[in-house]
């Protein structure tokens, strides 16, 4: 099967399953991009894109699957001079998006998020940084 | 493809390019060092959540279903991380950009193997 190569730099193939049990491979793209590939077929399921208007997005990290099937995954925006903000996108496993969640105070990630459920309540865990990346000073520890 | 690598799915039926490594000059990001990615252990009271970054930093917190806690965090010699580890007895790791092994506990960040 041939198909056009996605553009795809650190974002790690991680593997779902469709609601009929299906096994799916989701994969996001230096477009802001979210994919799901069928593992039966190789075929695209679906592309949801999750850009923001108007500024250079794409997606680096991995997305993450969560126990309802969802999936959660990390978009990034350069904002020029430095400054990135990232937005945390839900979409479920049909490609519907569910929701996008701004990091507050110009947060911003280039790594992938973690879900888990907790005293039955999905939670996302992210880290992520504010401000414009400085260097460290190197201490013992 | 000399010198190129290349990203394939096996499917049942065929093998299929998903992506072709490193991208084109001008698209994506290539030269990119990803942040970590928290790491997590459920398998207690309040989960323990492992977290590092590529500006020296590595932490251990709780999540007590209200809010996080710090357990212990510390600044390392080198800025950039792999993502960490909660390994058993609580034990957490993570590699530094010298590829060395820091294994140390995650309740009081004590080094036990370097």
């Amino acid at each position: 099967m041939e198909v056009e190569p996605l553009r795809i730099t650190g974002s790690s193939p991680v593997l779902g399953r469709d609601a009929a049990g299906a096994e799916v491979i989701y994969v996001g793209t230096t477009d802001a991009t979210l994919v799901a590939v069928g593992c039966a077929t190789g075929a695209v399921r679906w592309k949801r894109s999750l850009g923001s208007p108007g500024v250079i997005s794409s997606i680096v990290s991995s997305p993450t699957v969560a126990d309802d099937g969802g999936i959660l995954v990390v978009s990034t925006a350069d904002l020029g001079g430095g400054r990135l903000q990232s937005w945390l996108h839900k979409v479920d496993r049909q490609g519907h998006h569910r929701w996008s969640q701004l990091f507050p105070d110009g947060g911003f990630t280039t790594g992938a998020p973690r879900a888990f459920t907790f005293a039955g309540q999905p939670l996302v865990l992210v880290r992520m940084l504010a401000g414009i990346r400085a260097p460290c000073v190197p201490r013992c520890w | 493809m000399p010198g190129q690598w290349i990203v394939v799915f096996q499917s049942s039926q065929d093998l299929v390019l998903l992506s072709v490594f490193p991208l084109p000059p001008g698209v994506g990001r290539w030269n990119l060092i990803l942040d970590p990615t928290p790491a997590m252990s459920t398998d207690r009271i309040n989960p323990l959540i492992a977290t590092a970054d590529n500006l020296c930093q590595l932490a251990v917190l709780e999540w007590d279903g209200a809010k996080l806690s710090v357990l212990w965090q510390a600044v390392s010699l080198r800025p950039d991380h792999s993502s960490p580890a909660v390994l058993s007895a609580n034990l957490v790791s993570s590699v530094a950009e010298t590829e060395r092994f820091w294994p140390t506990t995650g309740r009081r960040g004590q080094n036990v193997a370097v």
